[in-house]
C-alpha cells in the first residue's frame, strides 16, 4: 500500500455497502426470528441506526490519521514498529474473514444452486475470479461494484417486489409483543457486523475527495439498513416468525416463490447470482487489503503474490468446519467478535492517538 | 492499471523514427551536391531499376540557361499537371528572362517561386528528403549549381467517389462516408467544422508504405494532454508497413490483445464531426475509409450516426434495445443450456415438459446441441461475407430454412434451439460496430462452456471476469466503463437516453475537455424571447 489508488466517494459507498451486508445477509431473517420474533426487523432497524455509529468511529480515525496509505499513516502516528504491528495485526483480522467467506458463499450456493457440485470446484472457481480481480487492483474492484450495483440494485427490487403478493403485514403483529429485550438482543445480531466496515480505515486514505466521506458512510449506513431491514420484513411478513426462524435462508426461500406468469419461476439461482456477486466484491477487497497490508509489514512490493497465497491458504481453511451448523455458529459467533474487536476496539485504540499527534511526539 | 500481459522493451524514442524521415540524425544525412546530373544518378541509383521513373534533362530557357534534370515517378504523378505546371512554364516563353531580374535570393528560389506554377513547391537539401517526396507523386528539380533541389507536388491519386457507408447505413442525415483517400476525408471533416480551431496534424508511418495520416482535434475543446498522448503514441512507431486505420488502432490503442475494442472507428464524417465536437480526437489514415476515434468508452460500441437524427424517445429505446441484444448474444445460448442441464426447477412443469419432449429425441446434450448449431450460423455468416452479395443471399437461405429446417426434422437439434439460436444470432448484429459484434460472438463459445460446466454459477463467474477486465481496461488512459465506473452523474443521461439537442449543454464530463460547454443555456431562444413564446403563427391575415 505504499503506493496509492484513487477511489472516488461514490465507490467508498459502495465498497462499504458491498462488505457489510453480505456476511449474514441471507441467514440474518432466520436469526432475528429465533431471538425477536415478529419483532425482528426492528432490531434490523436500530441495529443499523447503531451500525452507523460503529462505520463512524472507524471512518473518524481514518480521517485523523497522517496523510498516506494506512501502513505510512500508522508508522507515524505509533512509530514504526507498532505500526506494523497493528498493521499486522488487521492483516490477520482481514483474513480470518476469507476462508468463513469462502464457506459461506460455498455452502450457500450447495443449497441454493449447484447440490451436486462439489464445494472443492465451487470454491476454486470462486477463488480464481477473486485473484483475477485482487491483479487488477482497488480501483478496478471499485468499478466492478458500481458496474454491478445497478444489476444488484435491479434484482433485489424484483425480488422484494415479486414477493409483495406473499406478504401479509398480519405477520408482522403484535409489536413488542416479547417485550423490549429480545429487540435488543436481536439488535447485538446486526450492529457488530458493521464493524467488517474497518476497511474503511484502509480506504478512506484512497479517497480522492475525503471532504465527502462522511456522506459516503452516511449513505452507507443507510442503504444497508434498508437491505437489513427489508429482508427481515419481507420474510417475516411472508413466511410468519416461526417457519422464518426454522428454514435456514429465508431469503432464498423469498426467491424460490417469486414467479413471472407461468413461464419462470423460483428465482432462488438468480438470487445466487446476485448475492455471489456482492460475496465476490467483498471477499476480493478483503483478499486485497490484506495482500496490501502484509506486502507493507514484511516490505514486499508485490502484493499479488501475497494475494494468491492467502487465497491458497484460505481453500483448505473453508472445509474446517464441518458442517453447515458449524458454519453458522462462526457467522454469528467467531464472525461477530472478530468484527468487534477490529471494528470497535481497534479504533477506540487508535483514536486518542490520532487526538494526540501520535506516540512519536 | 496494468494487466496481465507481458509489456515488450521501450524503445528509444531518439531512434530513428519512421515518421518523417528528415528526423534522421543529422550526422546521418547526405546532402545534395552542386551537379544536378549527379543528384540525378544518384537518385537513379537509390530508386533502383524501375520502369515507371523518369529522368529527363531540359534546359531553361533563361539568361543566362539554366540546366535542369527532371526526375519523377510516372504512375505516382499527374500528368496533366506535370505539363501544365512544370514543362510549359519552363519552357515556353514569349521573352527571355533574365535570371538576375527574377526576385529571390538563390537559383532555386528565382526558378522555384517565379517560374513554376504551383503552390506545392519545397526546397530539399538532403537525399533522403528527395526520395521520400518523389514516392510521395512530387517531381524532382535538379538544378546546374545549387545544393538545393525543388520537389512539385502532384500527386496523383486513384479515388473512388464519395458513396454512402456499407457498414453504418442511415435512413436520416448525410448519407456521404469517407473514402481511402486522405485529402477528400479531411475535406469531409472540414466542411462540417468550419472552425479556424479544427486542427489536423500531419504525419507519416511505416517504414515501406510511408502511408500518410492526420491527428485531427478541436484546438480549445480537445484536451491537450489527449492530444500529446496521441501525437506520442504514433511519432513512437517503428513498422514496415500501416495498410490501414485497423493496423494503425491495433498499434496505438491501449490493450491489444483484448477481444473488446477500445478504440472506435466510424466510416461517415458526421459522426467523426460529432466526436471533435465533443472532445475526443480523429485519426484518419491515407488509403482507409474509415476513421479512428479516440478515446472510446463501452457505450460507444452501442450508438450509432443516426442516433443524432431520430427524435429522442426512439433513439433511448433504440439504445436500450441494442445494449438488451448486446446480452441476449451473449448470455441467451449460454443460460440455455444452464438452465435444460442444470436449473430445470427454474422453468414451470408445463415448459420444462414440453422442452423436455422436443428434446426427447436429439441424440447430443444440450451443450453440443447448442455449439455445433452456433458453430454452423458461424460458417452461414463467414460464407456470406466471402460469396458476391447475389449468391451470398443464397447462402442465407440455405442456412436458415434449409440447414435449421432440416436439422430440426432430422432430430439433430430441439425447435426451441434454433429459436433461441437464432434469436442470439439477430441480437448481435443489433450492435452497431462489427468489431463489438465480433467480441460478443467470439465470448458466446467460453461463456457456453462455462454454462454447460457450471450452470447459472459458471455464466455468473464468467461475466464477473468479463466485467472485472473492462473495468480494469482503459481507452488513451480513460476507463473503458465510464461514465458507469467511475460514475459521472452529468454524462450518464446520455448512456442510454441520449437527451434532446437543446438540453445536451456540456460536453462528456469524462473527456475533461476544455471548454465544458456545448451551447448556450437557453437554445431556443424564441420561446423565451417574449415576442410569441407559443410559435403562434396567424395565416390567415386578419
Amino acid at each position: 500500500m505504499r503506493t496509492l489508488e484513487k477511489i472516488d466517494p461514490g465507490q467508498l459507498m459502495l465498497l462499504v455497502m458491498f462488505t457489510v451486508p453480505s456476511t449474514i445477509q441471507l441467514t440474518l431473517p432466520r436469526m432475528l426470528a429465533k431471538v425477536a420474533q415478529e419483532s425482528g426487523w426492528m432490531s434490523a432497524l436500530l441495529g443499523s441506526v447503531l451500525g452507523f455509529f460503529v462505520l463512524a468511529l472507524s471512518a473518524l480515525v481514518a480521517l485523523r490519521l497522517p496523510p498516506g496509505p494506512l501502513p505510512t499513516a500508522l508508522e507515524a502516528l505509533l512509530g514504526k514498529f507498532w505500526g506494523k504491528a497493528v498493521c499486522l495485526f488487521l492483516a490477520v483480522c482481514l483474513f480470518s474473514y476469507i476462508p468463513l467467506m469462502h464457506r459461506i458463499f460455498g455452502t450457500a450456493i450447495n443449497v441454493g444452486m449447484m447440490p451436486f457440485t462439489p464445494l472443492s470446484v465451487l470454491l476454486i472457481i470462486f477463488s480464481i475470479n477473486i485473484f483475477l480481480l485482487v491483479y487488477l487492483g482497488l480501483e478496478t474492484i471499485a468499478r466492478s461494484a458500481q458496474a454491478f450495483f445497478p444489476v444488484l440494485l435491479l434484482f433485489f427490487l424484483f425480488v422484494v417486489i415479486g414477493a409483495l403478493p406473499l406478504m401479509s403485514l398480519q405477520r408482522l403483529k403484535p409489536f413488542f409483543g416479547n417485550g423490549l429485550w429480545p429487540i435488543i438482543q436481536g439488535t447485538s445480531l446486526v450492529t457488530p457486523y458493521f464493524g467488517e466496515g474497518v476497511i474503511v480505515l484502509a480506504l478512506i486514505p484512497s479517497l480522492s475527495d475525503q471532504k465527502k466521506a462522511w456522506r459516503s458512510i452516511g449513505l452507507a449506513s443507510f442503504f444497508i439498513g434498508l437491505v437489513f431491514t427489508g429482508v427481515t420484513v419481507a420474510s417475516l411478513a411472508a413466511f410468519g416468525a416461526t417457519w422464518t426462524a426454522s428454514v435456514p435462508y429465508p431469503v432464498l426461500r423469498l426467491a424460490r416463490n417469486v414467479a413471472i406468469g407461468r413461464f419462470i419461476h423460483r428465482f432462488e439461482p438468480f438470487f445466487m447470482a446476485v448475492w455471489y456477486i456482492s460475496v465476490y466484491i467483498k471477499t476480493s477487497l478483503l483478499v486485497f487489503l490484506t495482500g496490501k497490508l502484509l506486502a507493507a509489514v514484511f516490505n514486499q512490493e508485490n502484493y499479488r503474490l501475497l494475494c494468491a497465497i492467502i487465497l491458497i491458504l484460505a481453500f483448505p481453511l473453508a472445509f474446517l468446519p464441518p458442517d453447515q451448523l458449524s458454519v453458522f455458529h462462526l457467522q454469528f459467533g467467531f464472525a461477530k467478535v472478530v468484527s468487534i474487536v477490529v471494528g470497535v476496539v481497534l479504533p477506540l485504540v487508535l483514536l486518542p492517538f490520532t487526538f494526540k499527534g501520535g506516540v512519536q511526539k | 492499471m496494468r494487466l496481465p500481459f507481458p509489456r515488450r522493451r521501450k524503445k528509444q524514442l531518439e531512434d530513428f523514427s519512421p515518421l518523417d524521415l528528415s528526423q534522421q540524425n543529422a550526422q546521418q544525412r547526405v546532402k545534395l551536391k552542386t551537379s544536378a546530373k549527379a543528384n540525378a544518378e544518384r537518385l537513379q541509383e537509390l530508386v533502383g531499376k524501375n520502369a515507371d521513373f523518369h529522368l529527363r534533362e531540359l534546359v531553361i530557357p533563361t539568361s543566362p540557361q539554366v540546366v535542369a534534370q527532371i526526375c519523377f515517378i510516372e504512375t505516382l504523378t499527374d500528368s496533366n499537371l506535370f505539363d501544365r505546371q512544370i514543362l510549359r512554364p519552363l519552357l515556353e516563353r514569349e521573352k527571355q528572362l533574365t535570371l538576375k531580374e527574377l526576385p529571390g535570393d538563390t537559383l532555386s528560389k528565382k526558378i522555384g517561386s517565379n517560374l513554376i506554377h504551383s503552390a506545392k513547391v519545397r526546397e530539399l537539401k538532403y537525399e533522403d528528403e528527395v526520395l521520400s517526396n518523389i514516392f510521395y507523386g512530387g517531381v524532382i528539380i535538379f538544378l546546374e549549381g545549387s545544393e538545393i533541389a525543388l520537389a512539385v507536388g502532384l500527386k496523383r491519386v486513384p479515388e473512388r467517389g464519395i458513396t454512402e457507408p456499407q457498414d453504418e447505413a442511415a435512413r436520416r442525415g448525410p448519407h456521404q462516408g469517407f473514402t481511402e483517400c486522405l485529402s477528400s476525408n479531411m475535406a469531409l471533416v472540414r466542411m462540417r467544422l468550419k472552425t479556424g480551431k479544427l486542427r489536423f496534424e500531419s504525419f507519416r508511418v511505416g517504414r515501406l508504405s510511408k502511408t500518410d495520416g492526420a491527428v485531427v482535434y478541436i484546438e480549445g475543446i480537445a484536451n491537450p494532454a489527449l492530444v500529446e498522448e496521441a501525437r506520442r503514441r504514433i511519432r513512437s512507431l517503428d513498422v514496415d508497413m500501416v495498410e490501414d486505420n485497423s493496423i494503425l488502432e491495433m498499434l496505438i490503442q491501449d490493450h491489444p490483445k483484448m477481444v473488446f475494442p477500445t478504440t472506435f472507428y466510424t466510416e461517415r464524417p458526421d459522426l467523426a464531426a460529432s466526436s471533435l465536437a465533443e472532445g475526443r480526437i480523429a485519426i484518419l489514415l491515407e488509403n482507409s475509409p474509415t476513421c479512428l476515434i479516440v478515446p472510446a468508452n463501452f457505450y460507444d460500441f452501442f450508438k450509432t450516426a443516426e442516433d443524432n437524427y431520430l427524435r429522442w424517445p426512439f433513439t433511448a429505446f433504440l439504445r436500450v434495445a441494442r445494449i438488451l441484444a448486446g446480452l441476449i448474444a451473449l448470455w441467451a445460448p449460454a443460460i440455455y443450456i444452464a438452465i435444460t442441464t442444470f436449473h430445470h426447477e427454474m422453468l414451470p412443469t408445463p415448459l420444462a415438459l414440453s422442452i423436455a419432449a422436443a428434446r426427447e429425441n436429439v441424440p447430443f446434450p444440450a451443450f453440443l446441441e447448442v455449439f455445433s448449431m452456433e458453430l454452423v450460423l458461424e460458417l452461414v455468416f463467414e460464407a456470406g461475407v466471402r460469396l458476391p452479395s447475389p449468391v451470398g443471399q443464397t447462402i442465407g437461405i440455405v442456412g436458415a430454412v434449409v440447414l435449421g429446417q432440416a436439422a430440426v426434422s432430422a432430430q439433430l437439434v430441439s425447435p426451441i434451439l434454433v429459436i433461441v439460436v437464432a434469436i442470439s444470432a439477430i441480437a448481435s448484429f443489433m450492435v452497431p460496430l462489427y468489431v463489438r459484434e465480433q467480441g460478443v460472438r467470439l465470448l458466446r463459445f467460453p461463456v457456453m462452456i462455462l454454462g454447460a460446466t457450471m450452470g447459472l454459477y459458471g455464466i455468473m463467474a464468467g461475466m464477473a471476469a468479463i466485467v472485472a477486465v473492462q473495468c480494469a481496461i482503459t481507452s488513451f488512459g480513460q476507463p473503458y466503463m465510464t461514465p458507469l465506473a467511475p460514475l459521472w452523474p452529468g454524462t450518464l443521461q446520455d448512456l442510454l437516453f441520449r437527451s434532446s439537442h437543446w438540453q445536451a449543454d456540456a460536453r462528456p464530463g469524462w473527456l475533461r475537455t476544455v471548454d465544458r460547454r456545448r451551447q448556450a443555456e437557453i437554445v431556443r431562444d424564441w420561446e423565451k424571447d417574449g415576442a410569441n413564446p407559443d410559435g403562434e403563427v396567424d395565416l390567415s391575415g386578419e
